[in-house]
């Protein structure tokens, strides 16, 4: 078998790390990426879209409580050497479940890996920069209140 | 090893919204063969089971399954993300096959649920062979008491005879053949035809 991963545990660590990073990408850009994988593929579980339960909590001690449903769509793909391809993205674009279930697959490759990995480089860094963007301009808003200390200390 | 997973059938929202159906019809109408859907299942594997189990098995309940081969496992994970479980006592579903001879002593260990709750009992989903008891039914679903062949060996006709003797406490079974499925609810009483 011709894949990057030999044992679960590593793909499994290696897998969240890209697959949080493709969730971010946007839509549009992903999908057309995602055409420039050839290889066959097996759909398993085409894209469909399902509830899924949120939890939330206020503050790290908090207690858990339930938010809201969101729409989930996923989709599962099987290439010829047999690795599987998971797609699961909020919102009910097929597509884009799609696509992402591509790029998990083009990720373990041996043959696609090497352009997946720099396409998803590029990608983090786009976000990287728009989040440290954001929490600049967040920062400046930010208010620091002191207490003062009355009477005899 | 993962390669072995099938594909999802076509169209499975509107399957196994059919495969259920098919079940409750299977329970109100007990002993009444019913074809179910013909959709692709793991080798070895028969296409009503597989029907079945995809429809009412889920992450919410335990199998207790004897003889799962591995390639059948890892499509049950996948497809369903059951938890599968060693012991028939403790499962909410379990999978027999007549032709296997510990079957009528797991059949035997199976949850009959208890008074406040009769509906905790487990579910077994049969899987019959050419065998042939002749068996007086009676209960809800038949006008009058039928005779009728069950595919089953005698020994685990007289084990099924037995369980509903604590009615309301008991198990509901699905007798399962390669395409369809007949149902075999706690509340049919059963008689051994002698003559």
């Amino acid at each position: 078998m011709t894949s990057r991963f030999t044992d679960q545990d590593t793909l499994k660590t290696a897998r969240q790390d890209w697959l949080s990073v493709l969730v971010r990408v946007p839509k549009d850009e992903l999908i057309k990426a995602a055409n420039q994988w050839i290889f066959s593929v097996v759909i398993l579980k085409p894209p469909e879209v399902g509830l899924m339960m949120t939890n939330g909590r206020i503050h790290s001690t908090g207690g858990s409580f339930h938010v809201g449903e969101v729409s989930l769509t996923k989709c599962v793909l099987k290439d010829a050497e047999g690795h599987l391809g998971y797609g699961h993205i909020l919102g009910r674009s097929h597509q884009q479940a799609h696509a992402i279930a591509m790029f998990d697959l083009a990720l373990q490759r041996l043959d696609t890996s090497e352009s997946a990995i720099q396409q998803l480089e590029k990608w983090r860094q786009q976000i990287d920069e728009l989040t440290s963007q954001e929490s600049a301009r967040v920062e400046a808003t930010r208010v620091d209140f002191f207490t003062m200390v009355r009477g005899e200390t | 090893m993962l390669t072995d997973i099938i594909e999802a059938p076509d169209r499975q929202t509107h399957l196994m919204q059919q495969t259920f159906r098919r079940a409750l019809t299977a329970l109100s109408e007990p002993l009444r063969p019913l074809v179910l859907p013909a959709i692709p299942a793991p080798p070895g594997i028969r296409s009503a089971l597989w029907a079945l189990v995809l429809t009412l098995l889920d992450r919410d309940v335990t199998v207790f399954w004897p003889g799962i081969t591995a390639t059948t496992r890892s499509n049950l994970m996948f497809h369903t993300g059951t938890r599968l479980t060693e012991m028939p006592e403790d499962a909410d579903w379990l999978v027999l096959d007549v032709a296997d001879p510990e079957a009528e002593q797991f059949l035997s260990r199976a949850s009959i649920g208890c008074h406040e709750r009769p509906d905790a009992a487990a579910t077994i989903l049969l899987l019959v062979s050419n065998d042939a008891t002749e068996v007086l039914a009676q209960g809800p679903g038949f006008k009058d008491p039928t005779s009728l062949n069950l595919q089953l060996p005698e020994s685990l006709v007289t084990r099924l005879i037995q369980n509903n003797h604590q009615y309301p406490l008991g198990v509901d079974c699905f007798l399962v053949t390669e395409h369809s499925v007949s149902g075999l609810p706690r509340s049919t009483r059963l008689t051994m035809r002698t003559d």
